[in-house]
This record gives structure tokens, C-alpha cells and sequence, in this order.
């Protein structure tokens, strides 16, 4: 006979009151994102790559949102280009969470500091973590030194720009489906990044800042 | 009756439990995601470095008083 399990009650994260990041380097929608990506090649060492495939991916309608809520670490966005620009030159579609907090000021908003990924099952048009590789992402989850939230994930697409696909789209709806959840598509090849989130089931682009 | 807590990795939301040592995994999975209203099956489950198998029970997964399992999510993107 099944053994009842009690829950005893639930701690819900505190958020912190704290206003957001101030040092702007890059906001989207009002600058370039393919210039700035552009410099942070130029800063990184990174090559152009210019091997970009023909779309096999449907994209998901999308509005825009006008509220600045979103929040990316200059170190963060870094790693996940780097990830997204080596992985690309293998032809392969790259994948990660987003770490990070969720605050309040005069709103809610989350803040991604970092990222943390592992080994990958990818192809050019699908990516999911390797089924062995879990060990290396949960050791990374552990070196973080407070107390995070997955504030959503990343992934890249090689060439035919940053879109929702119908099956990011699911992942979205299965796992990020909170507020403040986001994901980020990411492309190394046409230089383009977008963030976008659910809003009342729906895929909402919305706009991000970068900060120092 | 041993006490545990489960994390959910999305929000950093936790709730305590209590469980039987012949309380399988799964069915505390189950529990925590008809909590939060989750897909049971969705989820990578782990205990510090350790994948928990859904059909081991707590003695077997050698849960200790107040550890903290966590559900980690498994995207797919395209």
C-alpha cells in the first residue's frame, strides 16, 4: 500500500528590494544589437562566421512588450556568445539555463548573473543536454555561491536569425512559465539575439538591457 | 517519518515533506508537482551530484533527515 507523504508547508523565495542594475552598456530595442555583438567579437578575439544553414525552423508568433524588466550580466552574455559561437562552428544548435534573481523596485524584474550549461545531444535545428552529462551541469549549479532561481534558458540558432520555434515554445510553456521566466535565442552567425517570455500563454518578445 | 525538502530549481521554492523510507521517488515527485502543478515526468531529479532514480525508494536513494532534492528542468530547444 502506497505510504502517505505529508507536506508540512512551503518556503517561498524572498525577493530583494533593490533597484535595477544602473550601468547600461547595451539595451534592446533602442541599439544595434548586430553592432554590439559585432564589438564584443572584436573584444573577445572571435572571427565573423559566416556558415549559417537554411531554415528547417517555423517561427511562432510574437508581440512586443514595452516594459524593461529584464536584466544580463556583461560577463553572463559573454560566456553564453562564447558558447553559442563555438558550438556554431560545429554546426550545432547550443543550450543552457540562465542563472540569476528575480527582485523588486518599483516592479518586479529579474537579473540573469550568469549561465550554466554542460555537454550537449545537438544537431543544426536541436539541442538538448547529453543524458550523461547532468553530473558536470549540477556540479556547475553548486559552485554557485547563492541562493538562484533558473531564470530561464538559452539557445542558439545558426544563421536564419532569433526566433521562437513551436518547440521552444513548449519548453517555455513546460518549465519558464512564471513572470519573470525568460529565454533567449541567441545567433553567432547573423550577430542577432532576442529575449521573449510568456505573457497569458502567449510568446512576447521583450526588450533586455546588458550591464556592467 | 523523515523530513526532506524539495526545490523547485524554476523559482526557488521549496516545501518540506514527510516521508516514509519505503516512499518511492517518484512518488514524491509526484506530491511536489501536484503542489505546484507540474509535470511529474519533466523533470531531472537531483540529490547534490546524484541523479534520483524514479522507482528507488528513500532508503534506497539513501535520503537523509532534512536533504534537499531538487527538480531541475530538461529543455529542448530547435
Amino acid at each position: 500500500m502506497k505510504k502517505l507523504i505529508k507536506i508540512s508547508g512551503e518556503e517561498k523565495k524572498k525577493q530583494k528590494i533593490q533597484p535595477p542594475p544602473t550601468k547600461i552598456i547595451f539595451e534592446y530595442p533602442s541599439s544595434n544589437t548586430e553592432e554590439f555583438i559585432k564589438k564584443l567579437y572584436e573584444e573577445m578575439g572571435l572571427q565573423e562566421l559566416s556558415n549559417g544553414i537554411e531554415c528547417m525552423e517555423k517561427e511562432v508568433e510574437s508581440t512586443f512588450s514595452k516594459n524593461l524588466d529584464f536584466y544580463i550580466k556583461e560577463e553572463a552574455l559573454k560566456k553564453m556568445v562564447l558558447h553559442c559561437y563555438e558550438m556554431a562552428k560545429e554546426r550545432k544548435e547550443a543550450m543552457g539555463f540562465l542563472i540569476g534573481d528575480v527582485k523588486y523596485w518599483d516592479r518586479e524584474y529579474s537579473v540573469v548573473y550568469d549561465i550554466a550549461t554542460t555537454s550537449l545531444d545537438a544537431s543544426p535545428f536541436y539541442v538538448r543536454f547529453d543524458r550523461e552529462a547532468f553530473e558536470n551541469l549540477f556540479d556547475k549549479l553548486d559552485e554557485i555561491e547563492y541562493e538562484y532561481i533558473l531564470i530561464g534558458w538559452y539557445h542558439s540558432h545558426l544563421g536564419y536569425t532569433s526566433f521562437m520555434s513551436s518547440i521552444d515554445l513548449e519548453t517555455q510553456k513546460k518549465y519558464f512559465n512564471q513572470p519573470f521566466h525568460a529565454a533567449i535565442v541567441l545567433d553567432p552567425i547573423a550577430k542577432d539575439m532576442k529575449a521573449f517570455r510568456l505573457m497569458n500563454g502567449d510568446c512576447v518578445e521583450i526588450p533586455f538591457a546588458i550591464f556592467k | 517519518m523523515m523530513k526532506i525538502a524539495v526545490k523547485d530549481a524554476e523559482t526557488g521554492n521549496r516545501i518540506s515533506m514527510e516521508v516514509e523510507k519505503d516512499n518511492t521517488i517518484e512518488e514524491i515527485i509526484e506530491e511536489a508537482a501536484n503542489y505546484w502543478r507540474k509535470d511529474p515526468g519533466a523533470y531531472v531529479v537531483r540529490l547534490g551530484k546524484k541523479i534520483l532514480r524514479g522507482e528507488a525508494t528513500v532508503e534506497e536513494a539513501r535520503l537523509q533527515e532534512g536533504d534537499i532534492i531538487e527538480l531541475i528542468p530538461d529543455p529542448e530547444g530547435g
